[in-house]
């Protein structure tokens, strides 16, 4: 497994192969989007950032679970683990919005617990007492950034001896937080890159209805082409609807040009 | 990024010669926009891929379109006036290669247009008075999504080469890239200055009259529209033209 630099992300290639490829904007996600054929990114987001945890565990000593956390719109949520009991430790975090592993995120710093009775977290301690898990490493996936859509994310190393995380292994650990990075940042821009092109068919889908309107406006009320532009900007306006509903409207309709025109 | 279950499928296997093929076409287009100062115009760009076709596969002109279900089509980039107005005759006439490859979602490839004429009888006898010989057309997909496509056009007949075939599916990814780094608040305008014949407009304007005015379906009334473009020989933005200046009635002049 390659480390993912700043602007690389990891690919899972026709072979079934990790491949590092470069990607810093949107363009060249569209780039990769068309490149690989990939119909399924978020599928395969989970699967690859699985396959990531389970290295992690097999490679970092002292690891017993590995949880990975993203933000999404409702919320942070946990989108891969090598042990599905360790998701309630994130999850009691998460119903609290509170925890080494959002905290890691909201601060963008490694943060290291072991998880004590009088510790700061008294109720993820005593369900990770349940499961025999004693420590955790909350590690930040992504840098502070300007970006307002860069994705906020965490990988929670856990372990069932105190001591096993400490020292922290950072220069191995990066290694996987990098990886998990580059593949949650490939599957953000592939997103973004096909809400761009949903953006675009309704924004041509809008000029269509708006143009027609316009037409049907022209001939209901003999106006030209400038004049019954006016005429759908201004009722928009007045009625408070936006043109591109109000168009919608007139082109199911025509007979609404009448009464909207005496309104 | 992807799964391995389906690499063997020629359309997602990417890797080898036509990785390097990509990684080739990519590099002549960045260095051209980059040369030009465009990076970042996706009309400008939709333009250099329109060049390297013409350049590299051997037609004569090519064109890129973003289409849409049933009215919506919009020309982005064409290498010459024959290929726009080779588009354009597909809009007039509501067929041809870039519409069967749009609505297909795979490649159609007509080597000699005259002995297609059958499937498109509409756009086959103009398209070959026009001098055209061969249509390639190529859907712009990715994923799900499907936004239109770019056609090859040569005005001598016979297939594409293997080699240019290869360069010309990249270049249909590539036109894909294209067109979505265009800025959606803008693609109003940025997808189509007003200098190019890919304007529209007038014709979705003069469909809303003439539904209107004889209180028929926008659908019969762009039926009715494209017959008269037809007929008359003329290109559909002109009729609609005629129409919105009101020098030309559908209902009178009916057809």
């Amino acid at each position: 497994m390659t480390p993912a630099d700043a602007t690389g992300v990891l690919v899972l290639d026709p072979r079934g192969e990790l491949e590092l490829v470069s990607v810093d904007s949107v363009r060249d996600a569209a780039a990769l989007l068309t490149t690989t054929g990939a119909s399924k990114p978020v599928e395969s987001q989970e699967l690859l950032l699985a396959a990531v945890a389970a290295q992690v565990v097999g490679v970092v000593p002292g690891v017993d679970a590995v949880t990975v956390t993203l933000y999404g719109r409702n919320g942070p949520a946990t989108v891969a683990t090598t042990d599905p009991s360790t998701v309630a430790l994130d999850e009691v975090q998460y119903g609290r919005s509170d925890g080494p592993c959002l905290l890691a995120i909201r601060t963008h710093t490694t943060t290291g617990v072991e998880l004590r009775d009088d510790g700061r977290w008294p109720e993820l301690t005593a369900l990770a007492a349940e499961r025999g898990i004693r420590t955790s490493l909350a590690c930040p996936l992504f840098e502070p950034s300007d970006e307002r859509s860069e994705p906020r994310a965490a990988m929670t190393l856990w372990g069932r001896d105190p001591d096993a995380l400490v020292p922290v292994q950072t220069a191995l650990i990066d290694v996987f937080t990098s990886a998990a990075a580059g593949i949650i940042r490939t599957t953000a821009r592939w997103a973004q890159a096909e809400a761009r092109a949903r953006g675009l068919l309704t924004a041509l889908r809008s000029r269509d209805l708006v143009t027609t309107a316009k037409g049907v406006v022209m001939a209901r009320l003999g106006l030209d082409a400038d004049e019954a532009f006016v005429w759908l900007t201004e009722t928009s306006r007045r009625v408070d609807q936006r043109v591109r509903d109000l168009a919608a409207l007139i082109v199911s309709n025509p007979d609404l040009v009448a009464a909207y025109a005496e309104r | 990024m992807m799964e391995s279950a389906r690499a063997d499928d020629p359309a997602l296997g990417r890797g080898g010669v036509d990785g390097r093929r990509h990684a080739r076409l990519w590099r002549l287009i960045t260095a051209r926009t980059s040369a030009a100062g465009e990076v970042g115009a996706g009309h400008g760009w939709a333009e250099v891929v329109c060049t390297v076709a013409v350049e590299r596969l051997g037609i004569d002109a090519a064109a890129i379109t973003v289409r849409a279900d049933g009215r919506t089509q919009q020309l982005v980039a064409a290498s010459d006036d024959w290929a726009a107005a080779i588009e354009e005759l597909q809009y007039t006439v509501g067929e041809g290669p870039g519409v069967a490859a749009f609505r297909a979602g795979e490649p159609v490839l007509v080597s000699r247009l005259a002995e297609n004429d059958e499937r498109w009888p509409g756009f086959g006898d103009e398209a070959a008075a026009a001098g055209v010989g061969a249509v390639f057309a190529f859907p712009l997909q990715a994923g799900a999504i499907r936004l239109g496509t770019i056609d090859l056009y040569r005005r001598r007949g016979g297939p594409l080469e293997a080699d240019a075939l290869g360069d010309a599916a990249v270049l249909a990814d590539l036109a894909m890239v294209a067109v979505l780094s265009v800025d959606i608040e803008e693609s109003d305008t940025a997808l189509a200055g007003s200098d190019l014949r890919g304007f529209y407009d007038e014709v979705n304007v003069t469909t809303g009259m003439v539904a209107t005015q004889l209180r028929i379906s926008l659908e019969d009334a762009l039926l009715r529209l494209r017959a008269y473009a037809f007929s008359h020989h003329l290109p559909l933005t002109e009729v609609s033209r005629a129409v919105v200046d009101r020098r030309l009635r559908m209902d009178t002049a009916s057809e």
